[in-house]
């Protein structure tokens, strides 16, 4: 027993230092932010401020639980606690009794839990097991298929919850997972091309160029003309049974896709929030309006100030100077751990630190897009940043997962 | 562990590659908004912390001649509530539920209705009275999210309605808001809809000042930022030509019947009274008008929307003849006291019989005479002489077939039955309908207030006056009372001799002994007139009466149309006697 404590505290003691300074020079620009952006609120998140530092402890436990666990523990379950996050994320759909609100939430007593958040590290797990142990050859299909499968599954489930954010980033951990394991770039191809006929299919011009283009890669990649027209004949039938599609379903149905895609569809009126976003945004100018001087976040234009928009509010208080200080902070970590997945010393430990890093990457590039207009509003909060439990447990766990990964 | 890392270093580097334009994205976007557009973002942060409030500019006033105000603004006053704001205060929809006893969820419901944003002051209660209107001032504090907006209303001073002088107002309609949406109209503002309230709107109207209220952090107002404040504009106000007395007078005239009267001034041109009946009060449709008045109004078989003063196109009748009078005199067809024609009671063209309206006859008659008795058989013995071109031209001379322009809306054309005319309608035609139209049948069309020029041309001597209502402009920005200036120089083609033949006629008519009539003539106030029944082929016939005095202290014209109402001389020519004589009294008394 006492070596196993000693073993805990010599990985402690291992840590990558930098990581977690950057790591709390972030959370810290968070707690002040969450701090302005609540200081006048009447409502229930008026202590924001201390309850995020709670979570911020919290997370910090679960960044020492889950780095200390032993990585053959991981490899070993990994099948098992996939099937577990695919339960919890079917469970919202019973126990919210609510049709119109969406399935995302469980209620145990008073906290709420929103159980994908779980479901990324266990898809990154299991996926991580995968590239570490298949046997099948990079350069055949069949490699892509079985996490394809693994993917889809919980990005199908969270879909429907709706949940178009927390989909994406399942798909952009499954994308930058395969990539980096390296994986033909033309199976990725052959993974997009569908998605890219089906949108090419409400244009002709656009259907006819698309078409063109994937004849001439699929025709370059395949010896055989067999496959070659397998491959290309399901893709323009995909395109073909498109429009048709579309045209068979309600308009309701068409009007909640693409409000998934657009949000400013959204009568609730998140274009309004956009706008908002923008003005409080370009009004901090170069160097900001001062700290607790944001007149956008202080007169509430962003009703999700210190959670999705909580960058609009750095971004009005602090100004253009610190807001490229943060994104330099967030490449700088992103950077580190993306080299130390090249570097780890098995693959298993290489393929955790990827989907991780990739994870958090997603996070930060869809909400600074949401909030700067160029990204639908999605509702994913900002890494370290944003106010919130869930997501906060969720991010220091991934970072457990990364610098596990990256510890021997 | 078992498996290598055998990553391919390569992968890495693209890998970075793409973060780096990820974050490139990122960063060029928001130097874009932080420092490429800072001012225009900036500024409109600095606009976000004011809440803009409309100040309703006052609606232009209405004066009559004597400038006794006939048409100002009352307040009425509307609940109003800040979605943003009452959304932090449960509470006070609990307290508005008890007070108005009404469940939150309609009180909510009604704010969802009619809101335009969640930081707009949205109505909840429109009018409300005197005794909410205190508790709701008493109670203001514990009411967080709610404020009282005054409402301006129109009011009209006692004695007449002047339905269709002033018209009415109310709120913009959508197709009116597309086309003025260059004069900075929005939905829900107030516009003239009929009468001078439509004519004049750019006048009347004004401008709306703005209220910059401050906003505290949980968006409560916290006070006005008076250095911001932009003062509203009054509209400007109008002095008419009516004369609110003679108005009230004339409406009570006809108040029972469907018709029009129209006292003016036939050397300038001013509207002394102008009434249409059936009418509405103007003031209903300013305020919240109850569905069951609005459908009293638009439903009525007898259209009390519809200025009968301007729009009702009839045939005018026998005193149309003057119009062949005139031509016969122009062009020295036949002589007023040497010529005669004998009507026998009917005249006969080809296998049609055209009837006199007196059976047996005035016998042998000069056109002085014609006039008096007001003889068909002369005028269609006349025509038959007459150039037809020509009477159409004098027919345009004199007004008909087109718009006085008179500054009122929507005035109707009637109609002058020309060559053209004919043709299309009818294709061969004979002079048959020659004869009906001499006497004022058939295709002819005129308004009252075509009436109330023609018979102006013929009292003043020929004399193009325009008739109108508005007199002065009196405008409050510029302290500056402005007469508007109106035309009324010498119509050319008409010559003094043609028409000193047709008043003498209109003389014998009041004063004649034989006059049609003159059972309405009063004495001393050298009256002239014309009586005119035209048929109605649905009921009753219509009857018109134009006249004027040939005083000239008293130069006022007055036409009388009542609609089903018999005869000229039997209903028409009896309420001009009245206006007369009121009027004339009352002159006299003010002098």
């Amino acid at each position: 027993m006492k070596n196993k404590y000693s073993l805990i505290i010599n990985k402690l003691t291992d840590i990558d230092i930098q990581s977690i300074i950057i790591i709390f020079l972030l959370i810290t620009v968070g707690l002040l932010s969450i701090y302005s952006a609540t200081i006048y609120k009447t409502s229930s998140d008026s202590n924001a401020f201390l309850k995020q530092m709670i979570w911020v402890c919290i997370g910090m436990i679960t960044f020492i639980i889950v780095y200390s666990i032993d990585k053959k523990l991981l490899l070993g379950y990994a099948v098992f606690i996939y099937f577990i996050g695919i339960v919890l994320i079917i469970l919202p759909f019973f126990t919210s009794g609510d049709t119109e609100s969406t399935n995302r939430w469980i209620k145990m007593g008073f906290v709420q839990f929103q159980t994908s958040e779980y479901m990324k590290f266990f898809l990154i797990i299991i996926l991580a097991k995968y590239f570490a142990e298949t046997n099948i050859s990079k350069y055949s299909f069949l490699y892509v298929l079985p996490p394809l499968i693994i993917s889809l599954v919980p990005m199908g489930i969270v879909l429907v919850q709706p949940d178009l954010g927390t989909s994406l980033i399942l798909l952009m951990i499954f994308g930058g997972m395969l990539f980096a394991s390296g994986v033909r770039l033309y199976f990725i191809f052959l993974l997009i091309a569908p998605i890219i006929t089906i949108f090419a299919a409400f244009n002709q011009t656009v259907f006819y160029i698309w078409g063109v283009v994937l004849a001439v890669v699929i025709f370059i990649n395949h010896s055989d003309l067999l496959s070659f027209a397998g491959v290309f004949i399901g893709n323009i039938l995909i395109g073909i049974i498109t429009p048709f599609v579309w045209d068979k379903i309600l308009p309701y149905q068409q009007q909640r896709i693409l409000t998934l895609f657009n949000a400013n569809l959204d009568p609730r009126g998140a274009g309004y929030q956009v706008i908002q976003s923008k003005i409080a945004i370009g009004s901090g100018g170069l160097w900001g309006k001062g700290y607790l001087n944001g007149t956008q976040t202080h007169l509430q234009f962003l009703p999700e100030q210190h959670t999705d928009f909580i960058f609009s509010v750095i971004s009005e208080e602090f100004g253009f100077i610190v807001v490229a200080i943060i994104l330099a902070l967030f490449f700088t970590l992103f950077y580190r751990w993306y080299k130390m997945a090249f570097k780890a010393a098995d693959k298993f430990s290489a393929m955790l630190i990827i989907g991780g890093t990739t994870t958090l990457l997603f996070h930060v590039f869809i909400n600074i897009g949401m909030t700067i207009g160029l990204l639908p509003v999605t509702g994913k909060p900002l890494p370290f940043i944003s106010y919130g439990g869930s997501f906060l447990i969720t991010c220091f766990g991934l970072v457990g997962l990364i610098l596990n990964g990256n510890s021997d | 562990m078992h498996s290598q890392n055998d990553l391919n270093p390569k992968r890495f580097i693209i890998i970075v590659i793409i973060m780096i334009i990820l974050f490139s994205i990122l960063l060029v976007r928001i130097y874009d908004l932080q420092v490429v557009k800072y001012y225009d973002l900036y500024s409109r942060s600095i606009e976000n912390i004011y809440r803009k409030i409309d100040i309703l500019a006052p609606r232009g006033k209405m004066l009559d001649r004597y400038n006794r105000v006939i048409l100002y603004n009352n307040s009425s006053y509307n609940l109003v509530v800040y979605p943003a704001e009452i959304h932090e205060y449960p509470e006070t929809w609990n307290k508005l539920s008890q007070y108005f006893q009404l469940p939150i969820s309609e009180l909510k419901s009604t704010m969802k209705k009619n809101m335009i944003g969640y930081y707009f002051p949205t109505v909840l209660k429109e009018n409300i009275d005197y005794q909410t209107l205190t508790y709701l001032y008493e109670h203001m504090l514990e009411l967080q999210g709610i404020d009282l907006v005054a409402k301006p209303v129109r009011k009209i001073k006692e004695g007449a309605n002047a339905a269709h002088i002033i018209g009415y107002i109310n709120q913009i309609g959508k197709k009116d808001l597309k086309a003025k949406k260059n004069k900075k109209y929005k939905a829900g503002d107030i516009v003239g809809w009929k009468g001078l309230e439509k004519e004049y709107e750019d006048i009347l109207r004004g401008q709306n000042g703005i209220k910059f209220m401050k906003i505290n952090a949980i968006g409560q107002n916290i006070g006005e930022e008076y250095s911001k404040r932009i003062e509203p504009i009054p509209g400007n106000d109008l002095i008419l030509t009516i004369d609110w007395d003679l108005q009230s007078y004339v409406e009570s005239l006809i108040e029972d019947t469907s018709g029009a009267a129209i006292v003016i001034n036939y050397l300038n041109g001013e509207i002394l009274a102008l009434a249409s009946m059936p009418d509405f009060n103007p003031e209903m449709f300013s305020t919240n008008i109850s569905d069951k008045d609005w459908r009293d109004i638009v439903y009525n078989p007898k259209y009390p929307l519809y200025n009968r003063a301007i729009q009702a196109e009839y045939p005018p009748g026998s005193v149309y003849k003057l119009v062949a009078v005139i031509t016969s005199q122009e062009d020295s067809v036949v002589s007023p006291s040497n010529d005669t024609f004998n009507c026998p009671g009917y005249y006969r063209l080809g296998r049609r019989i055209f009837h006199c309206w007196k059976s047996s006859g005035h016998g042998s008659e000069n056109m002085y005479e014609a006039i008096e008795h007001s003889c068909n058989v002369f005028f269609y013995k006349l025509m038959l002489k007459l150039d037809f071109d020509e009477w159409i031209k004098y027919s345009k001379i004199l007004g008909f077939g087109q718009l006085t322009n008179i500054d009122l809306p929507d005035e109707k054309n009637g109609n002058v039955p020309d060559r053209k005319y004919m043709n299309k309608t009818y294709g061969r035609w004979g002079k048959g309908y020659l004869l009906n139209f001499v006497i004022g049948q058939g295709d002819v069309l005129v308004t009252p207030i075509q009436l109330a020029k023609y018979v102006s041309i013929i009292a003043s001597n020929g004399l193009n006056i325009k008739p109108h209502l508005v007199k002065v402009i009196y405008y409050h920005e510029k302290n500056k009372l402005v007469t508007k200036k109106y035309s009324k120089d010498k119509i050319e083609g008409l010559s003094e001799q043609s028409l000193n033949v047709v008043r003498e006629g209109m003389r014998r008519v009041m004063q004649g002994e034989e006059g049609t009539a003159r059972y309405s003539n009063i004495e001393n106030l050298d009256l002239h007139g014309k009586t005119g029944t035209a048929q109605n082929p649905h009921g009753k016939d219509h009857a018109w009466f134009i006249g004027f005095s040939g005083k000239s202290s008293f130069p006022y014209a007055v036409v009388i149309f009542v609609e089903n109402g018999e005869g000229g001389s039997k209903t028409a020519a009896p309420i001009a006697k009245k206006i007369y004589k009121y009027y004339w009294d009352l002159h006299n008394n003010e002098k």
